[in-house]
């Protein structure tokens, strides 16, 4: 079995993420939010207590970048997860009223995937309200038509298996086919859609925050902190390195997992003809 | 050389654990040649074997592979390669899978000899009509223009066949060709391979569990228990007088009207082991009604050339 | 004194719509799967249905089954009407009816062990209140169709296919059913495998009493499991008798093609 490159890097990826959101709890050097003006725009040093320097504020990077990890992993994570729960709701709706499902749900799914993630999520937030619990629930809207096409169309191709007949010869409710058959049956490809959209729902996340639309100051935020990098990028580059590494190994790192995991199902699939 | 395959000991292996063993078989040039034996008896793999498709993974060894004059085990890839697609029309297990769904069959049935024998697409379609006309089509336009789903299982058949045919080759490879398929669509199949045979006098090497199809429609026929042949020879010679008391359960199965409805049926008990195939004794033991002591140990090949008749028993 | 009736099926006819009228509704199409079939089965007997393909053998199973509703026509169930049984009875009457089809492996949920889906059926119809007595009565069959014990821990790609078909005899046994409608149960099996589940359910039969519809394109194996046959063809049933009159004096012309290509 070829070894999955992918999903071993996005694992480290992440992983080197998830270290950091558990220190943030334990380990921060220094208060986030802390301004201290006299030890403003220190260079990263190893060496020093700042090590990833402190910005124009004498907030230590370090521990916003630790701060932050909070922010975009609880968005992340917790806009994949609410869009997923409503789609797969809405998906099996739709696939049990046929006419219905197809014609109106799905056309809808269909006119909310025509926009362009971060354009609605913006169109959203102004809606709602800004701030982390808007952010959270924009791009979890974002995240209800793939998954709820996706549900959908497992859901009408499972419907045809004769184990499902199987089930019903023996009484099985409709309920209990859902919840034993059709969901074991769908978890491989959720779970892979699940992660390659944190990956997405991160990229979002950073770029509202960057807008000023989503976690606002004096709260670290990646999106933020690159926003705030911008005015002094001509003298004080470093500055915006460390979010934007952040942003990066986060992102990458679960698209390569989605991915791996992608390539693994694949396989999978041609396996067992 | 006038035999169209000649296959000598025949050994594959999965990693360590052997699946085919000491294997052989001649097809003469014309003849319909039936291959029998359970799932897992390693019908399959043989005849893979014969034209180069064996899955990779898997390692092979023969004292001698000819196919359709060519020897296949001194051939570079690239030439065993061409020489298969011209001249071994091959026809697998699970044809549903075969057409493709997409595609409809005028689009599709050309493809290998279009590729093969350097022909235009034109050219292709007009043998595509004739040989469907042969395989029984009414209306091969009709048909050429149908996407394989409007096609019945034993229509799909057909098209497989004519689609085989395209290369007029030597040989036909049929794994299997009337599972999934009603009886009465069986018996047109069947009747279809022996009308090519006659009239085109092409080989066919003719896989199958069935030993009851096998009997009417095969000149010579080989019976393969968990990766051995075990009896071979003239189809007539072996159903007059089996050898192998395996041969002899199987022909028991074949059902006819003579059924007794409150006795139970001939069973074989138990099922063919996977692994350890590569003992000295005899690989039927378990399930054998006339096992006895020396057949763990051994077993005698009896080879009678004369009446082509060859088994591997300790029983005379 | 005749055996009890389990099921009894009186002009049965299912249509398929095939083309609706786009804004209204309308049927425009529609194709015929079953004309009008009626028969009966008894206790601890069996009906054989054969035909080719598309014959409607397999939908006369499904609707008898309660799996689908027949477009015109009734079945009873002991003499009720299925449309008219209170909820209970009508759980009553669908655990009664058990099926095995074609395709062993494709009848199980490949994501569940063998144990875990035989306990399905008895945890649904609440005769087993938890595991523990679920897995007795699984040991239990699983020993009486010929199984070892130790085929609960596999999953169905893992074990053959005559293995799977064992196992999903065991599954419709464990309801206890009256009926089980067998629908091409050996047509995927190798022909020496065949034998063993035909002796198999022949024997249930005769220890359990069990009532069997046995659907196959196959006469032959019809005619060895069935009491009585019906001849099935383009969804209309042309001929029909006691097993052996049917088979040694066909009267269409279809049921003779059958019997040639079954015994060739």
């Amino acid at each position: 079995m070829k070894k999955n490159a992918s999903l071993i890097l996005g694992i480290i990826l992440v992983s080197i993420i998830i270290a950091v959101w558990v220190l943030s709890f334990a380990f921060m050097p220094y208060n986030p939010n802390e301004m201290n003006i006299p030890s403003k725009f220190l260079k990263p040093d190893f060496s020093s207590e700042h090590i990833l320097g402190t910005d124009n504020f004498g907030r230590d990077i370090l521990s916003r970048i630790m701060y932050g990890s909070r922010n975009v992993l609880l968005v992340g994570v917790g806009s994949v997860t609410l869009g997923t729960l409503i789609g797969i709701f809405l998906g099996a709706v739709a696939s049990m009223f046929k006419r219905l499902g197809n014609g109106i749900i799905m056309r809808v799914m269909d006119g909310l995937m025509a926009f362009p993630g971060i354009l609605l999520a913006m169109m959203l937030v102004t809606v709602v309200e800004r701030g982390i619990y808007g952010s959270i629930i924009a791009i979890s809207i974002f995240m209800v038509p793939v998954f709820s096409r996706l549900v959908y169309s497992m859901i009408l191709d499972t419907e045809n298996l004769l184990y499902i007949k199987a089930a019903r010869s023996y009484g099985s409710s409709k309920v209990q086919i859902f919840f034993r058959h059709y969901i074991p049956a769908m978890l491989p490809k959720l779970i892979t859609q699940f992660s390659s959209s944190i990956g997405s729902a991160v990229m979002i996340e950073t770029s509202l925050s960057f807008l000023g639309l989503g976690i606002q100051p004096p709260f670290a935020s990646w999106g933020l902190m690159l926003s705030e990098s911008r005015q002094f990028f001509l003298v004080y580059p470093y500055l915006a390195v460390a979010p934007g590494i952040a942003i990066i190994i986060t992102v990458l790192g679960f698209n390569l997992i989605g991915d791996g995991l992608n390539d693994i199902l694949i396989n999978r699939r041609s396996h067992d003809e | 050389m006038s035999d169209t395959v000649v296959l000598n000991n025949l050994h594959i292996k999965d990693g360590d654990n052997t699946l085919v063993n000491k294997t052989s078989l001649n097809i003469e040039q014309g003849e319909i040649f039936g291959l029998v034996g359970e799932s897992g008896s390693g019908k399959t793999l043989t005849a893979k074997a014969i034209i180069d498709l064996l899955p990779e993974g898997l390692s092979y060894t023969a004292d001698k592979i000819i196919t359709a004059g060519k020897n296949m085990l001194t051939a570079l890839p690239e030439g065993k390669r061409e020489h298969i697609g011209k001249n071994v029309g091959y026809i697998p297990q699970n044809t549903v899978f075969y057409l493709h769904p997409m595609i409809k069959i005028k689009n599709q049935i050309g493809d290998g000899y279009i590729y093969h024998m350097h022909k235009g697409k034109k050219e292709a379609l007009e043998k595509a009509e004739a040989l469907l006309k042969k395989v029984g089509f009414e209306n091969p336009k009709t048909v050429l223009n149908y996407y394989p789903w409007q096609l019945s299982g034993g229509m799909r058949q057909r098209c497989n066949i004519a689609m085989a045919l395209m290369n007029d080759p030597k040989l036909i490879v049929a794994d299997e060709p009337t599972t999934a398929l009603d009886s009465t669509v069986q018996r047109q199949v069947m009747e279809l391979f022996e009308t090519i045979n006659k009239e085109l006098k092409i080989s066919i090497l003719l896989i199958s569990h069935d030993l009851g199809l096998v009997k009417n429609y095969s000149h010579s026929l080989g019976v393969m228990y968990a990766g051995q042949i075990v009896e071979s020879g003239y189809s007539k010679t072996v159903f007059d007088n089996p050898k192998h008391p395996y041969t002899q359960l199987l022909i028991k199965i074949i059902p006819s009207l003579k059924i007794k409805k409150n006795e139970p049926l001939t069973e074989i008990p138990g099922f063919v082991r996977e692994k350890g195939r590569d003992v000295k004794g005899c690989l039927f033991i378990d399930r054998c009604p006339k096992a006895m002591d020396i057949c763990r140990e051994y077993v005698a090949e009896h080879a009678d050339d004369i009446q082509n008749h060859c088994y591997r028993c300790n029983l005379e | 004194m005749a055996n009890n009736v389990v099921i009894s099926a009186v002009n049965i006819r299912k249509e398929y719509v095939t083309k609706k009228h786009f804004i209204t509704g309308r049927t425009k199409e529609k194709y015929v799967a079953v004309k009008g079939a009626s028969f009966e089965i008894e206790e601890g007997k069996t009906v054989g249905i054969v035909g080719e393909s598309g014959s409607g053998k397999s939908t006369i199973g499904e609707i008898v089954g309660g799996l689908q509703e027949p477009t015109h026509g009734n079945v009873f169930y002991y003499g009720r009407n299925i449309k008219e049984l209170s909820e209970e009875e009508y759980r009553d009457y669908r655990k009664s009816v058990q099926f095995i089809f074609q395709d062993p492996k494709g009848s199980m949920d490949p994501n569940y062990k063998i144990d875990h889906i035989l306990s399905m059926p008895l945890l649904t119809t609440n005769i087993a209140g938890n595991k523990n007595e679920a897995e007795k009565i699984i040991d239990e069959m699983l020993i009486r169709v010929g199984l070892d014990l130790s085929i609960k821990n596999k999953y169905p790609s893992e074990i053959s296919g005559g293995q799977c078909q064992r196992a999903a005899i065991a599954r419709a046994l464990m309801v206890k059913p009256k009926l089980i409608v067998c629908d091409e149960p050996v047509s995927a099996l190798d022909v020496s495998i065949q034998a063993q589940i035909l002796n198999l359910l022949r024997e249930l039969q005769r220890e359990l009493s069990i009532s069997y519809i046995f659907i196959s394109h196959d006469i032959g194996v019809v005619n060895y499991m069935s009491d009585t046959i019906l001849v099935m063809s383009n969804g209309a049933i042309v001929e029909r008798g006691e097993a052996k009159e049917v088979l040694l004096n066909p009267k269409e012309k279809y049921t003779k093609k059958l019997i040639e290509s079954a015994f060739m």
